[in-house]
């Protein structure tokens, strides 16, 4: 139990790093605006949503459906934001 | 083909090219890129692919001295484009792209763009024609490089054709598709928010305000299956926007015209229909173009008698209900939405890119219906018998199966709007006239409403 809530204490972290980074990144004007990166950071932002979904569904798995073999638990593969 | 297409080679893909050489598709794949394709070729969901259809069919030919791999595609019957296709037909081939994509991704593979002119239809089934579009991905990547270009080529067209009515062929205009700054002024606050436009127009929008056109280098990097899963999550999203833009009940003049027309008695209704199934019989061709097809109840007889059949129509709702009921009942008919009085001209750099649609029918079928249809050009048309039998004369057909119409017919008089005086000399012989230097009638019938049903034969 204790790992997991570490795991996503770290998550979040990472997350709200990754997110403060990203914000205060250099704007800068260009004499047109790029089409593409505004549904370039809609999927970035949806796959960090599907990402974070998909590691706490992985935890929460893990607290209500515990290994139960050494050889399940290495087919858990672990994931890194 | 026509000529221009035999002397035109595809030059967008960094990866190869394509030409036709007269009934032969040849593609060469540039030697950097040969052994990716060769991988993808022998892999088994290629196998899996081309076994059902989605993709086109493929055969290795050999190498050239300078390492090009030489490719041969099966050769799909009617080339058509976006800007013919009714709403369904775009929405299938989204969905196929989507489709081939959650497919691919398990192996390993993934498409790197996402637009309608990858696709083709073979009969009622779409079909990708674009073997290069399939790379390997990135495991460690949850990003989809072509999704920008999907939503913009076909989410957004869609989209705008569902809320908006533009028509889809606009997109003939735009090879790229609609971006979210096109569409979102014309959007009502509720649109705006609620649905499919949040995440493919307001926020993109919000997002390319505030970036700026800065660059946004994101590179995010996550385990194997965490991407695999976001990946098929995206897939699942992108369906379920596209299935949520399906047009609602469609409403059209033409849509009741088939089973409600009163100018048919039921009896003339299925003499009709008899008649066609006849000249079917008569003339056994291999390929039909239903000019005027409605719903396509003669395109299915057509079809049904073993055929490949183009049915063109200038009504989109008309045409959606034809592709719809076509590929439910995997019959070979390509419903377009077109219009013969007004081909869809050639498009593309040097206009070489596209053919016309009279580019691609001419010499092209045994077999023309014209049902239904001469009024309509004689009078809403205003084009004269002799320009209609040049038309025929060009698209060659060796048996023509038309419909008469007297200027009497209540129909012919409700399209006159007062003009009933320009066509009071209009009659059949006329048309035999203008028809008889290369056609002869084989089978004539007069209905009990007056119109006559003729099967005609190349001299």
């Amino acid at each position: 139990m204790i790992v997991p809530i570490k795991r996503l204490v770290l998550a979040a972290l990472t997350l709200a790093q990754v997110v403060f980074v990203f914000s205060s990144l250099e704007r800068t004007a260009y004499a047109y605006v790029d089409p593409g990166s505004g549904m370039l950071i809609v999927q970035f932002l949806s796959s960090a949503l599907g990402g974070g979904i998909f590691f706490l569904r992985k935890r929460l798995r893990r607290i209500f459906f515990p290994v139960k073999s050494a050889t399940d638990g290495a087919q858990q593969t672990e994931t890194h934001i | 083909m026509a000529t221009a297409a035999s002397v035109f080679t595809t030059f967008r893909d960094p990866a190869g090219t394509l030409r036709v050489e007269g009934e032969r598709v040849l593609r060469t794949v540039h030697p950097e890129y040969a052994a990716s394709t060769e991988a993808f070729l022998d892999s088994a969901v290629a196998r899996e692919l081309f076994a059902s259809g989605a993709l086109v069919g493929t055969q290795r030919l050999g190498y050239r001295a300078d390492g090009a791999l030489e490719l041969e595609h099966s050769r799909i019957f009617f080339p058509s484009y976006a800007w013919e296709w009714s709403a369904a037909q775009y929405s299938d081939a989204a969905l196929l792209t989507l489709d081939l994509c959650d497919k691919l991704l398990d192996h390993g593979f993934i498409l790197k763009d996402a637009t309608p002119q990858n696709i083709l239809f073979s009969g009622s089934q779409p079909v990708l024609v674009d073997l290069l579009s399939v790379e390997k991905r990135d495991p460690l990547s949850p990003m989809w490089n072509a999704y920008s270009q999907f939503v913009r080529t076909f989410l957004l067209p869609l989209l705008a054709h569902r809320y908006l009515g533009w028509p889809l062929a606009a997109s003939r205009f735009r090879r790229d598709g609609f971006e979210p700054q096109d569409i979102y002024p014309h959007l009502s606050l509720f649109r705006r928010w609620i649905g499919v436009a949040r995440s493919s127009i307001t926020l993109p929008l919000f997002f390319d305000r505030w970036s700026k056109g800065g660059k946004t280098p994101m590179a995010f990097r996550f385990s194997a299956d965490t991407c695999t899963e976001i990946l098929h999550a995206r897939f699942r999203s992108l369906r379920k926007a596209i299935q949520s833009l399906e047009p609602g009940k469609l409403r059209s003049h033409w849509l009741g015209y088939t089973s409600h027309c009163d100018h048919y008695s039921l009896a003339a209704r299925i003499r009709k229909e008899e008649f066609v199934t006849q000249a079917l019989k008569t003339a056994r061709p291999a390929t039909v173009l239903d000019v005027g097809a409605n719903t396509g109840v003669f395109s299915r007889l057509a079809a049904e008698s073993g055929a490949r059949v183009v049915a063109l129509d200038i009504d989109g709702a008309s045409t959606d209900r034809h592709y719809r009921s076509a590929h439910k009942a995997g019959l070979s008919i390509l419903p377009l939405h077109a219009d013969i009085a007004r081909p869809t001209p050639s498009a593309g750099w040097r206009n070489l890119e596209s053919l016309s649609l009279l580019d691609r029918c001419r010499r092209r079928f045994e077999c023309v219906f014209l049902l239904g249809l001469l009024h309509h050009l004689l009078v809403s048309d205003q084009i004269p018998l002799a320009e209609i039998a040049a038309l025929i004369a060009e698209l060659a057909p060796r048996w023509i199966v038309a419909e008469w119409i007297p200027p009497t017919d209540p129909k012919f008089v409700e399209i006159c709007r007062g003009r009933d005086a320009r066509y009071a000399q209009l009659n059949e012989d006329a048309f035999h006239l203008a028809i008889a230097p290369s056609y002869r009638v084989a089978q004539r019938e007069v209905l009990d409403n007056g119109r006559v049903l003729m099967l005609m034969q190349a001299r």
